[in-house]
């Protein structure tokens, strides 16, 4: 049943791919580069974050006056605010068809876990610090954002109370306050680019940029919709007149959101539980060695004594699954009796892909479950095979 | 993958909208002297939005002539 | 199903061989017992993980072993499941292409398509395709005779 629904979405997502691609071409295809999108405007972000970090006053009494000079006072500094608000927007909308895809297309399975676990840690940690800068701006919606987050924190229970004053910095609203959250609206931001080695580490050329048509396509969206629509702020914060309702921006405040059906704990709770079964994900597939089939032939193995130390498979290997390391002794087969290399197969980053097989003419790799004498023969059988009487 | 349009449909229209840039990059003119910081901002964004456009013109172009 | 030849034809359908991407094509029941494709006798499917699996060593056994064309399938460009599979595989039967030139065999008996899980009839015309266009090509494999 959910394994019907699941290839309905699979055959979806390649659906969207192929008209897509019939609209554009291959190399142009959004849908091929949603990570790398994501990384574009993570890249808008920090740059026009820098620039805003250059105006802004963390202070109770100054910060929401820096944001309006920033905005009223610096030429195009509207239109920076802009970049970087609409640059979250669009930093989200990616990282969710990026994350969507990759599910729906079975990207998260098996040796692929890693990039799922460090993703799922990346969109915490990308979500929080778009929360965080929210509160920045330090109008009437930031106000009420500080309260809520502070009344959920305290129905955390025990410590609740504990982590509330830790995010305040003492029991109510004070000087220290926005300083905090302006190292929590930075400090994740810049965690991103550790976690994204994290999530890297293990693809060979991983495609970390779209192509110039989607940059300059999205660097114009972003001026452009800056431009029409510019940033503002609410009204000042003051601090004892808390408003009742705020403007959701849902890409980051749904939190917020949901406080309004759920009680505060209920709702952390909630997102929890969210994240909890995110990072279960590639581990809830359960499948025995026949159903896998020719999913799981086992990971590579080198066969030593053909080896020669070419390199072809290291530099075919889309999952930087095979190192080369010096050779002690010679091979036994005559192409390899000088080598000087070895490859090694790393097996906690193996697929069983078999790429490398198609790499290697020397028959140095192998996949267990499915040898090149087996795959010879059946092309044997099948070209050898009497032509069938033609009707 | 487009039969029937020649290349020298997407090249006409690749045309139309660089001269529509160079409207553009009027507009981030006048804006900068007028100080009409978000019409030249918006021409920015046009602009690049319409040589994304141009991009994919000029390959449809040239598959259309590789066609051919 | 019809078979992939004109039945007016009086040459045998040619023998092809066939390798598909485990990942591309939904290959459930398009695969009778004795590993030819549905439909079309002819036609011998080997399964593979991924098309970047296959050597090029065995696209030209399958052409010195009398089949008349080989293909591979792997899944729509830029959108293999293993990121470079059939980009590589690409590559790979460029470079083969070109030794075939210089041994007078026609390259066009190779051959690379490329359709992902949900296009099985697209999968269908696209063997039909190829099988047609081997079949045209003269002169036909001695058998092994090379």
């Amino acid at each position: 049943m959910t394994k019907r629904l699941w290839l309905r979405l699979q055959s979806a997502t390649l659906k969207a791919d192929v008209f897509i691609n019939r609209l554009l071409y291959q190399d142009f295809n959004p849908l091929y580069y949603t990570g790398g999108l994501a990384n574009l405007f993570l890249t808008v972000l920090v740059i026009t974050g820098i620039l805003i970090f250059l105006y802004y006053e963390p202070s109770l009494e100054g910060a929401y006056a820096s944001v309006q000079f920033l905005t009223e006072g610096v030429p195009y500094g509207v239109i920076f605010r802009g970049l970087h608000r609409y640059a979250a927007d669009g930093f989200m909308i990616a990282i969710f068809v990026h994350l969507f895809r990759n599910w729906f297309t079975d990207r998260y399975r098996e040796a692929r876990d890693s990039q799922w676990i460090s993703g799922m840690v990346l969109l915490v940690f990308s979500g929080f610090a778009g929360l965080t800068g929210y509160l920045l701006v330090w109008d009437e919606r930031s106000l009420l954002l500080v309260s809520m987050t502070v009344q959920a924190l305290r129905s955390i229970p025990l410590g609740g109370n504990w982590l509330a004053t830790m995010f305040l910095g003492g029991p109510g609203i004070n000087g220290t306050t926005l300083p905090r959250v302006l190292a929590l609206h930075i400090a994740p931001a810049m965690t991103l680019y550790a976690l994204l080695w994290w999530h890297y580490v293990r693809l060979r050329a991983p495609r970390v940029w779209p192509p110039a048509v989607w940059v300059l396509f999205c660097l114009g969206a972003l001026f452009f919709v800056s431009a029409v629509l510019p940033a503002t702020s609410g009204a000042a914060a003051q601090p004892g007149s808390a408003p009742q309702s705020f403007e959701v921006a849902w890409f980051y405040l749904w939190p917020y959101a949901l406080m309004k059906w759920l009680a505060p704990a209920w709702a952390l709770a909630l997102i929890g539980v969210i994240i909890a079964y995110g990072l279960y994900i590639p581990y809830s597939i359960r499948e025995t060695p026949a159903e896998r089939g020719l999913r799981g032939l086992g990971q590579a193995t080198v066969v030593e004594e053909n080896c020669t130390g070419c390199e072809l498979c290291y530099y075919d290997c889309p999952y930087n699954a095979i190192y080369m390391v010096p050779s002690h002794e010679p091979g036994k087969s005559k192409a390899a009796a000088n080598r000087k290399l070895l490859a090694v197969v790393v097996e906690p980053r193996c697929v069983e892909c078999g790429i490398c097989i198609g790499a290697c003419p020397f028959e140095a790799l192998e996949l267990p479950r499915l040898l090149d004498k087996d795959v010879q023969e059946m092309i044997r059988a099948g070209a050898q095979a009497p032509a069938p009487a033609a009707s | 993958m487009s039969q029937g349009r020649s290349g020298g449909m997407y090249m006409g229209l690749a045309l139309v909208l660089i001269l529509a840039g160079l409207g553009c990059v009027g507009a981030m003119l006048y804006g900068e002297w007028a100080s009409q910081k978000l019409v030249g901002s918006a021409a920015l964004g046009l602009l690049l939005m319409m040589f994304s456009a141009v991009v994919v013109l000029f390959r449809k172009a040239d598959t259309a002539a590789g066609e051919e | 199903m019809e078979t992939a030849m004109d039945p007016n034809a009086s040459t045998p359908a040619p023998r092809v061989v066939g390798f598909l991407c485990d990942w591309a094509v939904n290959s459930e029941g398009l695969i009778n017992a004795d590993g030819t494709m549905l439909g079309f006798p002819n036609v011998t499917l080997v399964l593979v993980p991924c098309s970047g699996f296959v050597k090029t060593g065995w696209l030209d056994l399958a052409l010195k072993s009398g089949a008349a064309g080989v293909f591979v399938c792997g899944c729509p460009m830029g959108d293999c499941l293993n990121r470079e599979g059939n980009w590589i595989m690409e590559e790979r039967i460029d470079q083969l292409r070109k030794r075939l030139q210089r041994q007078k065999v026609d390259p066009e008996r190779i051959g690379l398509v490329a359709y992902g899980m949900h296009d099985r009839d697209g999968f269908v015309a696209g063997v039909r395709a190829f099988v047609d266009k081997v079949a045209g090509i003269t002169p036909a494999p001695a058998g092994g005779k090379r």
